[in-house]
């Protein structure tokens, strides 16, 4: 049982470290917003970049276009 | 780098957001992001750089913007108050959980050193939880000592001391059991429920959304008069010019430069005909230019607008506190509290039979017994009704109103502008219809006429020919003789609009001649609304007493009392605004109903007041509920919703009153151990939460039923967006 001596104060270290991160990520505001991110997934980034952006609008009026 | 934030509008899904975030590279030095969770945008760019254009872009993708005007960064505050709210449910829900593994142990026989340790352990876990998660509840009830007002946080307080002394005791002296476990788990509950109730108001309520149907964007001209410049309504300054384009809401107040303008005043005045000005006449923001464009001086920026000062008191209103005002609140937690008294003179007397038992079985109480389902019971099926008539169009500005609605015994109405439209309107011809040359001449005669009567005719040409068809016919010698008429010539005939004496006294007749013989006449009056009577006969119907209290004279007010129904004992006129407020205060549990400054005295002295649409400010003020849409049957809709809102808050209540009771008893009998209790509260907290979300089957279909107040012009009608049922 010596061992507990050892072991729960580990423990409870580990605990302290992921408080520690938890606040720090709010902080930082990670959990301002739950509901945007959940979409944010869905669009492709590949979009945001200008490189991309081109082609892209290319045939978006393309598609107005016609 | 300067933030700008805005609400938006019509953020629902993935492809809003794309259509948002595609703008980004075209503007590669704006930071730009978007919460959906509060309907937001910021906004973040170099001083150098103008977010004109692409608050432009995003409002040409179908999204409107209404800038934020952190006067005292509400939001921010509003989400460091999240952030540290959530961090003191970690921290109360990790030690919670760690001291939960230690006690498991202690309960299953832990004994001895190892049993002592233990219980240290518990001891050194529960410290930051009483020092830094449960401050919450010691800040609200030094507040409530501070206002001397019973709170539901004061039990909470006094039993999370209480039971960490009784423990620390223990401890100490070897004497018994402790209790952190339980006490631990309690605040870990209380905490994640409030931050829930927080949220859910947050959500409906918190955020603003009146001024959100202010336009955001002004476009204003250059001092030379032939450039325009779209820029944030903020910018624009006094004194600027700018133009507005027909069908436009005006952005400013302002003074009209240009010679004549046609507006829409429904925002201000709730009338939603249209009502001409003049050079240099005053116009205000979020009213419709209705003619072709307009060029306006600014009087005043955007924060002083008078529609803004408006909202913001009413958003005022809104946002107060309306915690633990009610009877019912107080009430539960005066159950609560004389249950705790209770619990603690029995537990002093069972001292001395048998110490560790009565500590036991008080805590037990004081776990079980806890507001928590009390405290969630009321604020929450309000909070889920609040959010529902603000959905319809009934902006109520405190919770309360339910429960007076339901006492409510006499109805009291006012008469013009209420129960009436508020305006002439042409009632019928006693010669029938008139010709189309007629009504031509009608219109000329009245063209540039700005009386309430030649309003009327105005309005019943556009009604039966449509806005655009105004006639053109060559006027001559066009006089308008004050208290008598006008007359002019019109190819060789003279023809003329003069009052014409009438027996009965309730319509205005006004005669229209052609060269001196009488070619017909119009009767004018005011109109009932098309849902006066119905409202009034479902409250009849509910034995509510009907009055109407009006400055009018007797025979105005008799011929509308017989319209509805109402006998004459019930009816009051010639009364002026003090003659009111002294009969509402002779008659108690009143409800005013009334829409102009006259009432406003009548309407801050009665049990419950509501301004009907298009009311003046100071009404606006003085009552509890705003009709933010024309018509009356609302009201009765607002009543339903009381009695139903009710009908779960006393379910609620009574849910928790019977299971404290018997939870208290059983918990002094002894039978349940504060374990079993920590189990329990959690439990009845979930049913009372479950219970106001099912509400009732009224409740359920309150927002799905059909509109049954349909205003009007559709094309008048100026509700704000966020009152139509969101999709």
């Amino acid at each position: 049982m010596n061992i507990l001596m050892l072991m729960i104060p580990l423990t409870l270290i580990l605990a302290g470290v992921f408080l520690y991160l938890f606040i720090k990520a709010t902080k930082q505001g990670q959990f301002d917003d739950l509901v945007t991110p959940a979409y944010e997934i869905l669009i492709d980034e590949s979009e945001d970049t200008p490189e991309n952006l081109t082609p892209q609008s290319t045939t978006m009026e393309k598609a107005n276009g016609n | 780098m300067l933030s700008h934030s805005f609400y938006i509008d019509g953020v629902t899904c993935s492809g809003c957001l794309r259509k948002i975030y595609s703008l980004k590279p075209n503007y590669p030095k704006i930071e730009l992001s978007v919460d959906m969770s509060r309907n937001t945008l910021l906004l973040l760019a170099p001083k150098t750089e103008s977010t004109n254009s692409i608050q432009k872009d995003i409002e040409s993708l179908g999204f409107k913007l209404h800038p934020i005007e952190d006067k005292n960064d509400a939001l921010k505050i509003n989400i460091k108050e999240n952030r540290s709210f959530l961090i003191k449910i970690a921290v109360a829900a990790l030690f919670a959980g760690n001291i939960m593994l230690f006690s498991v142990s202690i309960y299953s026989g832990a004994e001895g050193d190892l049993g002592k340790y233990f219980e240290w352990l518990t001891f050194i876990l529960f410290l930051p939880i009483l020092f830094y998660s449960a401050t919450p509840f010691y800040i609200n009830t030094l507040d409530s000592f501070k206002r001397k007002r019973l709170s539901i946080d004061v039990p909470i307080t006094v039993s999370i001391i209480l039971g960490a002394g009784l423990s620390v005791y223990n401890l100490f002296y070897s004497f018994g059991k402790t209790y952190f476990d339980s006490l631990a788990i309690l605040v870990f509950l209380l905490l994640s429920s409030r931050y829930f109730l927080k949220k859910m108001q947050q959500k409906y309520l918190g955020i603003s959304y009146l001024k959100s149907f202010l336009p955001s964007l002004a476009r204003k001209m250059s001092s030379s008069g032939d450039e325009c410049e779209m820029l944030s309504a903020e910018s624009i300054k006094v004194n600027d010019i700018m133009l507005v384009k027909k069908g436009e809401l005006i952005p400013l107040d302002g003074q009209l430069v240009s010679k004549k303008a046609s507006l829409n005043n429904s925002v201000i005045t709730g009338e939603a005909r249209p009502v001409e000005i003049t050079q240099n006449q005053n116009c205000y923001s979020g009213t419709m230019l209705l003619s072709e464009r307009a060029v306006i001086k600014v009087t005043s920026t955007s924060s002083n607008s008078r529609i803004s000062l408006l909202f913001e008191k009413l958003d005022a209103e809104i946002k107060k506190p309306s915690q633990l005002t009610s009877f019912t609140d107080r009430a539960s937690s005066l159950f609560v509290i004389i249950l705790f008294i209770i619990g603690f003179i029995f537990c002093c007397f069972y001292l001395f039979v048998d110490p560790e038992e009565a500590i036991h079985r008080f805590l037990a109480l004081i776990i079980l017994a806890c507001p928590c389902a009390i405290a969630l019971a009321t604020p929450l099926s309000q909070s889920l009704s609040l959010i529902k008539a603000s959905k319809k169009g009934l902006l109520i500005k405190n919770a309360e109103v339910f429960e007076r609605f339901v006492k409510i015994k006499n109805i009291v109405f006012d008469k013009t502008g209420t129960l009436t439209v508020g305006e002439f309107k042409l009632i019928k011809w006693e010669r029938g219809s008139p010709s189309l040359h007629d009504l031509q001449v009608i219109y000329e005669l009245e063209r540039n006429s700005s009386h309430p009567l030649a309003n009327a005719f105005k309005n019943y040409y556009w009604d039966h020919l449509g806005k655009s068809k105004a006639p053109c016919l060559e006027t001559k010698s066009h006089k308008e003789v004050s208290g008598v008429g006008v007359s002019c010539q019109i190819e060789m005939d003279n023809f003329e609009l003069k009052s014409y004496k009438l027996n009965k006294t309730d319509y205005t007749a006004v005669g229209l001649y052609k060269n001196n013989s009488l070619l017909n006449v119009a009767y004018l009056g005011d109109e009932l609304r098309e849902d006066s009577f119905k409202t009034i006969k479902m409250f009849l119907k509910n034995k509510f007493s009907i009055f109407i209290l009006s400055g009018d004279n007797e025979g105005a007010v008799k011929s509308v009392g017989l319209k509805l129904g109402l006998s004459n004992k019930n009816l009051f006129f010639n009364k002026n605004p003090e003659q009111k407020h002294t009969w509402v205060q002779s008659h108690p549990l009143t409800l005013m109903v009334g829409d102009g400054v006259n009432d406003s005295l009548a309407l801050a002295s009665s049990h419950l007041s509501i301004a009907a649409s298009g009311s003046m400010e100071s009404t606006l003020k003085a009552s509890d509920v705003y009709l933010s849409q024309p018509g009356l049957y609302q009201i009765y809709e607002l009543y339903e919703l009381s009695k139903e809102t009710l009908k779960v808050i006393r379910r609620n209540l009574g849910f928790s009153l019977v299971y404290n009771l018997l939870g208290a008893t059983f918990a002094l009998m002894g039978y349940i151990s504060p374990l079993l209790a920590a189990i329990l509260m959690p439990l009845s907290s979930l049913f009372v939460l479950s219970s106001s979300l099912w509400g009732t089957s009224f409740l359920r279909g309150f927002n799905r039923a059909s509109k049954t107040s349909t205003p009007k012009g559709p094309e008048f009608n100026l509700t704000p967006k966020y009152l139509e049922a969101s999709h």
